[in-house]
């Protein structure tokens, strides 16, 4: 609905007779998201005489909706240059089109009809002197859109740790500068290309000489054939621990907005469809699309993973740092970091909203979350050192950052928070291994107050060395178990005893253990240890009692080792990515699963609540791993304008789109799970007495027998019982859709939602609407009852598909039944 | 010239008197009602005679339209000239404007348009020159007119015609729909003041007029306590731009009760 209307508005629009009053203004900006109801506007109703009909359409075809831009005749050339088309060079000359209506010119309804809104093109402006005339074209946003190159809807992957931009597919390469004097980079694409050459890496820029990367460090590139030949530069820091050892070259484009710039944009990858909109829709000055739920359910009940937000509120470098820590609060509110700002997302909306930053240098590590308390616990590292060294409690109620612990030296994969109730009381606290001691902490959850509660002595140990910084759990709630030392491993278990109100040892619960890890999670249903064996480069599953490990995943062994740097268990599975491959991994005691889609190292970030598993990775992208996946995008290389970037990313995801000239955008799956066409619930009742005919139009959507899905890598089709069928049958039809944006991951889920909607034939009736309900709009329902007519006869809330606003006060939409 | 509009208004509250008296079973009151077939007819056609109208207030009149009688050859009088004079205190009077007799003679409508002024009082002197009139002078009715000149840089507003379109169309069910455009406010229609029915209740056909200057609508409704009614005005009528024309619409209203008519 494009607002909500008054009494007095639909007394008018359903009476016999209304006067209708329009009101055409331009004003000059380079803002485009400014709200057409601020600013200052120069009225020019009284030199033009006519002012078309606006109309608009969610699909003239596939996922590519229109909004129609007008033209114009305006009088008096010297009074519309001085007052109307006097912009300069960097200024839009911006439209809107106010009507009102009323029962007479005296008892008008308060309610502004935004009838069209855009842009003049200044190049069609054309004044003729015989008629005293100017003409001109007035672009919706719509054509605006058409006009934005898509290397606007790019983004910046930073790491704060290499002070450069992450290249997703070039693991190990971070751009640093491309501003290199006499050498910097011209505006628009660039390509980066790595080549691990047999174990003598190389890069490259533009095709032009390849570098050799013999180590860890900083390298320039050129675009010359021979460095002397470099016309343009950059500077890349090559990390090789983490660089991809595989045969394939790897390439990235970078985008460079314009000159002198030192930090390039990169194409986005892996982002929810909400997303993309938002920042597509940002470039025309649209800047809060409204979206219902794009969520599909994956057609098998698996569990999948999809990317939701992001860890950081702005796409601002400073404000991005490298993302390791999530704590999950509620149903719509996951706590996030990036660097050492914390931030609150929100799971429904996809909206990052910053809260508060730790010291400056600091990089948080691990967030945890105690409810009954409403207090953060943030541990964070501010020096390279090899441990957490300080804590702090963030008191989310009253929104107060109590004084940091600074001197702690927790592991983040020691820590957890324990909230035992007993006696009327709680033991609330934090536990974490200080190697230095060794000992075990108890951090008092109230007064954050440290305590020695074991030495290795008190932990069975008959010297200092026994307690490890290594991985730590705890299970049924009260019992934190740590695993120890290497070269003998075993598991040592404390637990709080109510009888005795204090932590207790309660002794070694397995003497034999096959591997002491760092990097691990715990799978508390199955008492099953997956971890990461950094010394024989595997991924083992062994139970807390066993003495025998399975190899899950053996990673390469050899120089160029692969590792896993970060796991988490959701109670289910255990999850990791590696630093080369990474592919996200999930595993427990019946093996591993792998689903192929790219992080970048996800770490602990990882939080369980309201039935899914959220994860983030370093660079800031927040997934969710569940059987119901937010629809979203894998790589999203734009080379088209704006508004084709926005159509590709809608039939990608099956979804639908369109634009009001409120400055407003509405964002819909194209159908519910059933397939069933949405709305967006907002009801226009038609019935023999407000329309004067209906067109039916049978051949707009004719049902299809298979649906085939191609994103260049995978090609699917679903029949609706199978997948991978042979549509041979006489007449059968299929639709096809060839689109690189759907993630491979999810193809097959996305296959099914498509054939979901188009099994079914549809029909577009076209119906004149003689009352005017002008806040109707594309996306809002109707609900027929034309008792009498030929055609249909009645139907409950189907979507508008289009609506075209005609000065007369009447409409025409296009109803899809 | 710019484009200029007017805005009429009756005379209502004006007190009018006639130097030549009123003919027997006619009601010199009639030429308030902006009903050109209810008339004032003078008593007598001899001699110069004047006709008085002392307005409550002051203001502005641009334009004055003197309506004859519908169908009448004889016009608004015969033969001699038609002076209109204004006076700020019905002492001093100043000519405004001269209808020769061509001009006057069998002409329904005569409208003068003059320069501003803030009299009170507006006098029609029919033949100032001592010779018997042709006829008695008779007058339908009489409209004021304030003609609005655009400022700057409002310096031009859209011709008579331009400024709005009326539409209408029947749902499936023959419910009627109707609107009109209006631009800026610039609505010559707003001030066009339909005669007020109120009283007893009426039984038998009901005729209103009125005066009006622009391009008329095809269709009116008329609301009569908050029931429409649709009326259509005459096919050659719809689509002409009229100046200074007058057409009368009819209405057939039965058992009426008492209420207020609106126009819209």
């Amino acid at each position: 609905m494009k607002f909500t209307p008054t009494e007095k508005f639909l007394s008018v629009a359903k009476s016999s007779f209304k006067v209708i009053a329009k009101k055409i203004y331009f004003r000059n900006t380079t803002d485009l998201t400014v709200a057409l109801n601020t600013g200052t506007w120069t009225d020019a109703t009284r030199f033009v005489d006519t002012i078309p009909d606006s109309a608009s359409q969610i699909e003239y075809d596939l996922g590519n909706f229109s909004i129609d831009s007008i033209s114009i005749i305006a009088k008096n050339i010297v009074w519309m240059t001085a007052n109307v088309l006097n912009a300069t060079a960097a200024q839009f000359i911006e439209c809107k089109v106010e009507l009102t209506i009323g029962f007479s010119e005296g008892d008008m309804a308060s309610d502004i009809v935004y009838h069209f809104s855009g842009y003049i093109d200044k190049d069609s402006i054309l004044p003729h002197e015989s008629s005293d005339t100017v003409s001109f074209t007035i672009d919706s946003a719509d054509a605006l859109m058409q006009k934005i190159e898509g290397t606007a809807i790019t983004t910046q992957y930073y790491s704060s740790v290499k002070a450069g931009i992450v290249l997703l597919n070039i693991p190990g390469i971070y751009v640093t500068n491309c501003n290199i004097a006499s050498y910097m980079l011209s505006a628009g694409v660039h390509t980066i290309a790595y080549d691990f050459n047999n174990g003598n890496p190389q890069a490259h820029l533009n095709n032009g000489e390849w570098v050799k990367l013999t180590g860890t460090g900083t390298y320039t590139l050129g675009d010359g054939e021979t460095s002397a030949t470099d016309r343009q530069r950059i500077t890349i820091k090559f990390d090789r621990a983490e660089s991809a050892t595989d045969d394939e070259t790897h390439e990235e484009q970078i985008i460079i907005p314009a000159a002198n710039t030192i930090l390039p944009r990169t194409w986005i990858t892996g982002i929810s469809m909400a997303e993309v909109a938002k920042k597509i829709y940002a470039t025309v000055g649209i800047i809060a699309p409204i979206n219902s739920s794009l969520l599909c359910n994956t057609h098998d009940g698996r569990r999948e993973l999809s990317f939701i937000g992001y860890a950081s509120d702005g796409q601002d470098v400073a404000n991005i740092g490298t993302s390791y820590a999530m704590a999950y609060k509620s149903a719509t509110e996951i706590f996030v970091s990036s660097g050492r700002r914390v931030s609150s997302f929100n799971s429904e909306t996809g909206v990052t909203t910053y809260l508060f930053s730790v010291v400056a240098g600091a990089t948080i590590t691990k967030m945890i979350y105690n409810a009954r308390n409403d207090h953060l616990w943030i541990l964070y590292h501010i020096s390279t050192e090899d441990f957490d060294g300080a804590m702090v409690r963030y008191d989310v109620g009253t929104a107060t950052l109590q004084t940091p612990l600074s001197t702690i030296g927790a592991h983040h994969y020691t820590l957890e928070l324990f909230d035992i109730a007993y006696s009327s009381t709680y033991e609330y606290c934090l536990l974490f291994i200080d190697y230095a001691g060794p000992y075990v902490i108890r951090v008092d959850g109230l007064t954050m107050a440290q305590t020695i509660l074991f030495t290795s002595a008190g932990l069975g140990y008959s010297g200092g060395s026994g307690i490890r910084n290594k991985f730590a759990y705890q299970t049924d709630g009260i019992r934190y178990r740590l695993t120890t030392f290497q070269t003998n491993p075993k598991i040592h278990e404390i637990y709080f005893s109510i009888a005795l109100a204090s932590w207790t040892f309660t002794g070694i619960i397995n003497a034999n253990a096959p591997w002491s890890p760092y990097i691990a999670g715990y799978i508390p249903a199955t008492s099953t240890i997956i971890g990461f064996d950094e010394v024989n480069f595997r991924v083992i599953s062994y139970t807390d009692t066993s003495s025998v490990a399975t190899t899950l995943l053996q990673l390469n062994p050899t120089g160029w080792q692969d590792v896993v740097e970060g796991m988490f268990s959701d109670g289910q599975y255990v999850c990791f990515t590696t630093r080369q491959r990474r592919f996200w991994h999930f595993a427990d005691a019946a093996g591993l699963y792998t689903s192929d889609i790219n992080l970048h190292c996800a770490y602990q970030a990882s939080t369980i609540g309201n039935g899914r598993t959220y994860a983030m990775d370093v660079v800031g992208r927040i997934v969710q791993f569940h059987t119901v996946i937010e629809r979203f995008l894998d790589r999203c290389i734009f080379e088209e304008k704006a508004k084709g970037a926005l159509t590709s990313s809608l039939r990608a995801t099956n979804c639908i789109s369109t634009m009001s000239f409120a400055k407003k955008a509405l964002l819909y799956p194209r159908g519910d799970e059933n397939g069933n066409p949405v709305t967006s619930g907002n009801i226009m009742t038609l019935t023999i007495s407000n329309i004067n005919d209906i067109e039916k139009n049978e051949a707009y959507g004719k049902a299809f027998n298979v649906v085939e899905v191609d994103n260049g890598k995978i090609k699917i089709n679903y029949d609706g019982t199978n997948f991978d069928v042979l549509p041979t049958a006489l007449n059968m039809r299929v639709l096809t859709i060839q689109n690189s944006l759907i993630p491979s991951n999810v193809i097959k889920d996305y296959c099914k939602n498509f054939f979901d909607y188009f099994k079914t034939a549809r029909t577009l009736y076209t119906v004149p609407v003689l009352q005017t309900m002008f806040h109707a709009e594309p996306m809002d329902g109707v609900t027929s009852n034309f008792t009498t007519t030929k055609i249909i006869n009645s139907s409950s809330n189907k979507p508008i598909y289009s609506a075209e606003y005609k000065t007369d006060g009447t409409m025409k939409v296009g109803v899809l039944i | 010239m710019p484009n200029v509009k007017f805005l009429y208004e009756g005379i209502e509250g004006a007190t009018l008197t006639a130097s030549g008296g009123t003919s027997a079973g006619y009601n010199i009151e009639d030429v308030k009602d902006r009903n050109p077939n209810t008339l004032w007819v003078s008593s007598t056609q001899d001699l110069t005679q004047t006709f008085k109208a002392i307005l409550p207030a002051s203001r502005n009149v641009d334009t004055i339209i003197i309506d004859g009688i519908n169908g009448s050859a004889l016009g608004i009088n015969s033969g001699f000239t038609l002076k209109i004079k204004s006076s700020p205190n019905g002492t001093v009077w100043t000519d405004r404007y001269t209808f020769n007799a061509a001009a006057v003679n069998g002409k329904t409508r005569l409208v003068c348009e003059i320069a501003s002024a803030n009299a009170q009082q507006w006098m029609l002197e029919f033949n100032d020159t001592d010779t018997s009139l042709a006829a008695a002078p008779q007058i339908g009715s009489i409209l004021l007119g304030t003609r609005f000149e655009p400022a700057t840089p409002y310096d031009e507003i859209p011709k008579h015609g331009e400024q709005f379109t009326t539409t209408f169309s029947r749902a499936l069910d023959s419910t009627p729909y109707g609107s009109q455009n209006i631009n800026d406010g610039i609505e010559i229609w707003k001030n066009i003041q339909w005669q007020r029915v109120t009283g007893a209740t009426r039984l038998a056909f009901l005729t209103m007029g009125h005066t009006c200057r622009g391009k008329l609508r095809p269709l009116y409704f008329i609301d009569v306590d908050g029931t429409s009614y649709l009326v259509y005005l005459p096919d050659k009528i719809e689509e002409q731009h009229v100046m200074y024309d007058q057409y009368t619409i009819s209405l057939e209203l039965e058992a009426f009760s008492p209420g207020t008519i609106k126009l819209t």
